[in-house]
């Protein structure tokens, strides 16, 4: 007997899939509705892309982390430390200065993971605790003043024209598809899922669960610095309020794409949908003159309700 | 070891408990390791009673922040939801001041109490990360300041009839301490005369284990979430009263630190199990000292703060992890 299409089993099998699908076109008539000039012209798409895209590369590496079953707060102070090293060294260094700023980002990655896998801190106060000591650290090499470049050169890294769209978006779909390629494809990303999925496991199946989570911290920052470097050149400048307000939004893409945060469950492939609502959102929301505080409770209370609808309730014994 | 305790409980209860005290806490030798140190260094500006007194009150400040979510990270969970009780908390007492009148202080345990009930019952019954869930919580409560404030077109969230509560009645004791002072014997009494906190140790070294001694672990855990919400939400009244009969309106996560560091650097263990309110006074203490002697220090920048902070919650972290020794974490 064949079972009907959209069952019962069928939609609780795949809520996690039908939520942000439904949820992006509601998101989007919404929009258009209330607003005629949302998405009315090229330019309009150009700007959501801009606003989307080096939140993108940020959000990838921490569906990574997420997947593992860890959680990583020094995201957003990676991502301004290395847009601040990029911006204060262009001028001595030119571009020589974005491997130095992705190799303090990296150095952030393996002290996160070696906290974790080799202390055994829980990732969120080992990140904590990480992201106070890169906000210092951008605080003393800028002095807390912004640093602008007016250097063609510097802009045109992110804001090149490419049939029609910025370069900026064609790094981040770059970023995303290695994303999907490291996660689906490379043994390392097929750890990742089974750490997240049963830590116990993957150590009896033979896995190195602390190689996989170094490494796994360390492309998480290697990407938050990429972004940051991607944004500075977008903004044309490295200042402290950079990623100041990206935690919480970071955080709801990711489980709105529907990634689990226990871990094991969902992939950075859902995270593009995710990143598309919360940035649409964002960018409808702010196009109707709303608050950005209401904005962040909006964020807030969609993060809480996505993470009880996608936690997987079965494989949970003890939830700390 | 064992003998000795008994010989001691019968003749000299209280030394032999102080000299176990001071051995089970490694805080205090810190804490007077600091004293000596800054008050040989800069004794003039350290022990100045301008400077005591405003250590007194950075104390009642940073260890309300922290004296209720320590009973949460005895189950191994964590609450960083503080922040936004006490913002938000504060809020509301703006707002309801003109309906209430002073009584309206009274909202913020209240608020607390609900809040923790909150996060308690979504925690244990929807199974979210505590972390996620209240950092989400303190998140939104956070914001929730922010936008009263911006719609309601004043500058700071004053509340001027308060001001009485600022006049301390003994000379030397800052009222913000003397306000904190029943949030800490609220926190001693839980702990130590009633049975949550034995049960909340049970649950937090061995939740199995507790489930099949025939604790109720899922009442426990909500009422740890919400004696945490609820002693943070008393503790903000003295807060309030040391910001100035205000809140603070704008979030920088990177304050949260401030509860967490105490806790961790008063000896309570992220996995829980074992330490408690009165390790977590000690942590405060030391967290305190330390920030208050380092910028009487000559050369030190106020610019590196954050720097300095954020390597004493790695450095406490780190010495903390013995502890964590085999657990599994995530």
């Amino acid at each position: 007997m064949r079972e009907s299409i959209p069952s019962r089993e069928w939609l609780q099998r795949n809520l996690n899939t039908i939520i942000p699908v439904s949820g992006l076109i509601l998101l989007l008539i919404g929009l258009r509705i209330a607003n005629p000039y949302f998405l009315a012209s090229w330019d309009s798409v150009i700007t959501l892309v801009y606003g989307m895209s080096f939140f993108l590369v940020a959000a990838c590496g921490l569906t990574l982390v997420i997947l593992m079953g860890s959680f990583d707060f020094s995201v957003p102070s990676v991502l301004k430390l290395s847009a601040m090293i990029f911006a204060v060294l262009y001028p001595s260094l030119g571009f020589l200065s974005i491997p130095a700023a992705l190799a303090v980002s990296l150095v952030f990655g393996f002290v996160n993971g070696l906290l974790l896998a080799r202390f055994n801190i829980p990732s969120f106060m080992a990140t904590l605790a990480t992201s106070m000591i890169a906000e210092g650290a951008a605080q003393v090499i800028s002095g807390g003043y912004t640093r602008m470049i007016t250097d063609p050169a510097f802009r045109a890294l992110s804001t090149t024209m490419i049939a029609g769209l910025p370069s900026i978006f064609y790094w981040a779909i770059a970023i995303w598809l290695i994303s999907i390629f490291l996660t689906f494809v490379t043994p390392f990303g097929r750890a990742i899922y089974a750490v997240g999925g049963n830590l116990v496991g993957a150590r009896l199946a033979g896995i190195n669960v602390k190689m996989v989570r170094i490494l796994t911290f360390m492309v998480c920052s290697l990407f938050a610095g990429l972004s940051g470097i991607l944004y500075a050149s977008q903004i044309q400048a490295g200042h402290m309020q950079v990623g100041v307000l990206d935690m919480i939004p970071l955080f709801a893409s990711v489980v709105v794409g529907g990634t689990a945060l226990t871990g094991g469950v969902g992939g950075v492939h859902r995270t593009l949908l995710g990143v598309l609502i919360i940035r649409w959102l964002d960018s409808g929301l702010s196009m109707l003159a709303i608050d950005l505080n209401v904005r962040m409770i909006v964020f807030g209370v969609i993060a809480i309700v996505m993470a009880i609808l996608t936690i997987d309730r079965r494989r949970i014994k003890i939830m700390k | 070891m064992s003998g000795n305790l008994r010989r001691g409980a019968v003749t000299l209860p209280i030394l032999t408990s102080a000299w176990r005290l001071i051995r089970g806490n490694p805080a205090i030798w810190a804490i007077l390791g600091l004293l000596i140190i800054f008050s040989s260094i800069v004794p003039e500006r350290f022990l100045s009673s301008g400077n005591l007194i405003a250590i007194l009150k950075n104390f009642a400040v940073t260890s309300m922040l922290a004296v209720g979510p320590t009973f949460v990270i005895l189950l191994g969970s964590i609450d960083v939801s503080y922040m936004g009780i006490w913002m938000f908390g504060g809020a509301l007492v703006w707002l309801l001041y003109p309906y209430l009148g002073l009584a309206s202080i009274f909202i913020y345990p209240i608020f607390g109490l609900l809040i923790g009930l909150f996060n308690g019952v979504l925690h244990v019954k929807a199974k979210i990360p505590s972390f996620i869930l209240t950092l989400a919580m303190t998140a939104v409560l956070a914001f929730l300041t922010t936008y009263v404030r911006n719609i309601s077109g004043v500058l700071t969230l004053t509340v001027p009839a308060y001001n009485f509560l600022r006049e301390s009645p003994i000379p030397y004791l800052p009222s913000p301490f003397l306000l904190a002072l029943p949030t800490i014997a609220i926190s001693i009494f839980l702990m130590f005369f009633t049975k949550l906190g034995t049960y909340l140790c049970a649950i937090g070294s061995n939740e199995e284990g507790a489930k099949l001694a025939g604790i109720n672990v899922e009442k426990y855990k909500v009422l740890a979430f919400m004696f945490s919400g609820f002693l943070v939400g008393l503790g903000s009244i003295a807060i309030f009263v040391h910001l100035g009969n205000q809140t603070r309106v704008d979030f920088d996560p990177s304050e949260l630190v401030r509860g967490l560091a105490a806790i961790v650097l008063g000896g309570t263990p992220l996995a829980g199990g074992m330490g408690g309110p009165h390790r977590t006074l000690l942590g405060a203490l030391v967290y305190v000292l330390i920030f208050n002697g380092l910028f009487l220090l000559p050369g030190v920048d106020p610019n590196h703060l954050k720097l300095y902070i954020g390597a004493l919650l790695l450095g406490a972290v780190v010495i903390a992890s013995k502890a964590l020794k085999g657990a599994l974490i995530a």
